[in-house]
């Protein structure tokens, strides 16, 4: 029987206002598919999950990925697209291991690595959608911020991401209800592709200006 | 007396008390920017040929960890080091004001890797906050939840993230000398392993093709398919609560448990055979790798696996069930150990933020703990995470990770440590599977295909990378045989009749309450605490193995551990002509020997510096 794996990739349940995981898990639990379709929170690991899929033996026809990225566009973007995979040199896999296995979630690192231990059917379509840079650590402090002008003291992270949340799922659930239902046939004319050299760069997480910046405290000439 | 440097002392009964006449007991003296600028000043005056190597990241975990080293290529020296975490985490915020059941489901985010060790300690805190004793089984299997993690953590980073340091592939790179060498040397534990040579043990290490690579792979996938079967989920389990766990336990459950623990017995026994084969020739190979991260082992650990005939969750109780834990809690300071008390652990630590991203606090709610003991302003009962974010500047503020202490020293965390400190100290309680000499760990591990074996960890005599790992390695059996000891517990209950795994409680809406979760993750030491106020959480605390480990230096200018290891380290690397094709392997190497995970140090970008990071770590993922 044909079955769809339908993955949120960066999910958290807990802290509830902040992400758009549980209002988009919600409507995503109420909807109704043409296929079987499995709604795997993919919120750890991409060798937790290669293992997840291992050890579970379900063959996926068909594997759509809802992620959060980083890749310059405007916050708010979704965009469809479809993994087209590509080589990469072992230890560029490697280095993707090395931070998949300490703890990041990353869909970029859970393409090449699920690509490497063949969890993929031919068949992956990943809805990415463009957040501001405006991450948890960012909330945190700017929560803590208006409570120091208040004088309030209530919990952090109960604010809304945006006010603009709802139409941010409102486009993730439609693209992703044709991805699931049609599949690339059905999305054909939307869907950029998404190779290895798309991604991004492992390299982009270096901090050489706090090199320099030392250099510039020492008067090594 | 085990207070060297704080001003406390003991009466007659062993209760700590502050020594008389002191009028600050707890100021310390600070090295000025002034004082700092002349010594790198110095530095660069003596040595006209430095090169700055940029180590970054480190465990390639969203550049979490940036490791600044000041390398003389020409005389093979570090000269300089600075540690920094560069991302903020804010869980001790996200938690300030939520009802205490949050802890446990919240903090499990701490990390994506071992998530069920901060579960734990969370329900540890509120337990020893609300008076909340949990039942003999719940209590046990709890001990088997972390067991599982430990098993999928410990191979993991042995064979994973250490072990290509340690690979054909590395070794030809860096120091061909030395693979000419491993070709040709002969195995002492082929019998174990299977490896006639050391160079086929480093071929098997090769990331993604290597054999014993791909083995650890589908060991951690085995450690976690028998936590899933305890625990329900993993990472992030939902079934450990302050009073036990919610899972229900039958003795087919625990068949199908020690069912998976059953390819664990060989290799337990395979892990220290290969890493005892490597680092034995490292050294023959290049006598100068006993240097490698070398520093005095000076460690924390509070021990973990509680007994359930002792663990009541009191703190007035817990150096009596705390000498009672699977490993021994203690404190050892340039390898002597000095207690093995969870109050004098509890009294000696404090936290700085001199050169941290945080404001120090000016409210200290807590003079004592909740014995009487003296506990410092610093103490994390009395801490406020204060974040503020600034440019980095390696001379005063330059990292998320605040600075962890006892006794006024930094310290190491680590697997080892709860291996050393359980060797040390001599008071494991009995078990058919383990023993402490004082100078070894015994550790008599069952058969499967290969026989029942008699191996003994032995205090080294030196404590540097490799020593950190090979106890790594051993700690996969102690902790394996631990499993067993507890198995074993869990199945008499059950034929007792006993099922109940946890016990109910009520929030109280009124009064304070406190309490520490005193516990350990993969990584080592890992503790919580929590301030509990009017059914809320007024204040919490969370002190993590790599906070431990990453920290920048002590106001008075003591360099954290990774710092001094690296400090320490010789460049034994040979194939290179000059900086751009330096690999920096020793320094990697010393580094790795710690298992950095930053996750558990920071969480979170931060926005308003001069940092730019493009990747998220497991919490982030909240964005979606």
């Amino acid at each position: 029987m044909f079955r769809v794996a339908l993955g949120l990739v960066g999910y958290y349940q807990f802290i509830r206002g902040y992400p758009l995981g549980p209002e988009l898990k919600e409507c995503l639990d109420s909807m109704t598919w043409r296929y079987p379709v499995d709604i795997k929170e993919m919120n750890w690991g991409p060798v937790a999950i290669v293992q997840d899929f291992q050890a579970n033996k379900i063959s996926y026809n068909r594997v759509v990925l809802i992620a959060a990225v980083q890749r310059g566009r405007a916050f708010g973007s979704v965009i469809p697209r479809r993994w087209t995979g590509g080589k990469l040199p072992v230890m560029a896999v490697q280095d993707r291991i090395f931070e998949a296995v300490t703890g990041i979630v990353s869909v970029d690192n859970l393409l090449v690595i699920g690509a490497h231990f063949e969890i993929w059917p031919d068949e992956v379509i990943v809805i990415e959608v463009e957040l501001p840079d405006d991450c948890i650590g960012n909330m945190v402090l700017k929560d803590l911020e208006i409570h120091h002008q208040s004088g309030q003291v209530t919990p952090v992270c109960d604010r809304p991401i945006a006010p603009d949340i709802q139409k941010i799922v409102d486009r993730i659930v439609a693209y992703t209800a044709i991805a699931v239902d049609r599949g690339v046939t059905g999305m054909k004319n939307d869907l950029v592709p998404l190779s290895v050299n798309d991604l991004n760069p492992l390299s982009d997480i270096c901090h050489n200006r706090l090199i320099e910046d030392c250099h510039q405290t020492l008067p090594l000439n | 007396m085990c207070f060297e440097n704080l001003p406390i002392e003991f009466d007659e009964n062993g209760k700590a008390r502050l020594k008389p006449g002191v009028r600050n007991p707890y100021s310390y003296a600070t090295q000025t920017v002034e004082e700092r600028t002349a010594y790198l000043t110095d530095i660069a005056k003596k040595n006209g040929q430095l090169n700055d190597v940029d180590f970054d990241p480190v465990t390639r975990v969203a550049g979490a960890l940036a490791f600044h080293s000041t390398v003389n290529l020409k005389d093979r020296k570090v000269v300089d080091t600075a540690s920094m975490a560069t991302l903020f985490r804010g869980y001790e915020v996200i938690l300030r004001g939520r009802d205490p059941r949050d802890a446990a489901f919240i903090s499990s985010r701490a990390c994506g890797v071992c998530g069920g060790v901060h579960a734990t300690t969370a329900a540890l805190a509120i337990e020893m906050a609300l008076d909340i004793k949990p039942p003999p089984l719940g209590i046990v299997i709890r001990n088997l939840l972390l067991s599982c993690e430990y098993l999928y953590d410990n191979p993991l980073h042995l064979f994973i993230l250490a072990g290509p340091d340690f690979s054909e592939v590395l070794i030809r790179e860096t120091n061909p000398e030395i693979w000419v060498k491993a070709e040709r040397a002969p195995s002492k534990y082929a019998a174990i392993h299977g490896y006639k040579s050391i160079g086929e043990i480093m071929t098997d290490l090769n990331p993604l093709t290597g054999r014993l690579y791909l083995e650890a792979l589908d060991m951690t996938r085995v450690a976690r398919e028998a936590y899933v079967l305890l625990g329900g989920k993993y990472p992030h389990p939902e079934t450990i609560i302050p009073g036990g766990v919610t899972t229900t336990i039958t003795t087919n459950t625990m068949t199908e448990f020690y069912l998976k623990l059953v390819p664990f017995f060989d290799y337990a026994k395979r892990c220290v055979a290969i890493w005892d084969d490597i680092y034995d020739f490292m050294y023959e190979a290049n006598p100068m790798y006993r240097h490698l991260g070398e520093i005095p082992p000076t460690m924390v650990d509070f021990g973990q696996w509680d007994h359930e005939d002792y663990y009541d969750a009191s703190y007035k109780n817990c150096n009596t069930w705390g000498e009672k834990r699977w490993s021994t809690p203690g404190s050892m300071v340039n390898g002597k150990l000095v207690t093995t008390r969870l109050t004098d652990l509890n009294v000696g630590f404090e936290e700085f933020v001199e050169h941290s991203y945080y404001e120090p606090w000016d409210t200290i709610p807590f003079k004592t703990d909740p014995n009487g003991n003296p506990i410092s302003p610093n103490h994390p009962w009395n801490k406020t995470t204060i974040p503020r974010p600034g440019k980095q500047n390696w001379k005063e503020r330059y990292s998320w990770s605040c600075t962890p202490t006892w006794d006024r020293h930094t310290f190491e965390a680590g697997a080892y440590a709860r291996v050393y400190m359980s060797a040390l100290a001599q008071k494991l309680p009995p078990s058919n599977y383990f023993a402490s000499t004082g100078k070894s760990l015994v550790l008599n591990i069952a058969k499967d295909k290969l026989p029942e074996m008699r191996m003994e960890w032995h205090v080294p005599d030196v404590w540097n990378a490799f020593e950190r790992n090979r106890a790594r390695a051993y700690a996969v059996a102690f902790n394996l045989m631990v499993t067993i000891e507890n198995w074993v517990r869990a199945q008499d209950l059950l034929k007792r009749g006993e099922k109940k795994v946890a016990t109910p409680f009520e929030i109280p809406k009124s009064g304070q309450h406190i309490g520490v979760g005193f516990w350990g993750a993969g990584r080592g030491f890992l503790g919580h605490w929590c301030v509990i106020e009017n059914g809320v959480l007024a204040n919490y605390q969370i002190s993590t193995p790599s906070t431990v480990n990453a920290c920048p230096r002590t106001p008075w200018g003591e360099p954290g551990p990774y710092e001094r290891a690296v400090l320490n380290t010789p460049i034994i690397e040979t194939n290179f002509k000059d900086e751009k094709d330096f690999k920096g392997i020793d320094i990697l190497r010393a580094l790795r020997s710690f298992d950095p995970c930053m996750p558990c140090t920071t969480h979170v970008m931060v926005e308003g510096t001069d940092r730019v990071v493009t990747r998220e770590v497991t919490t982030c993922a909240c964005g979606l």
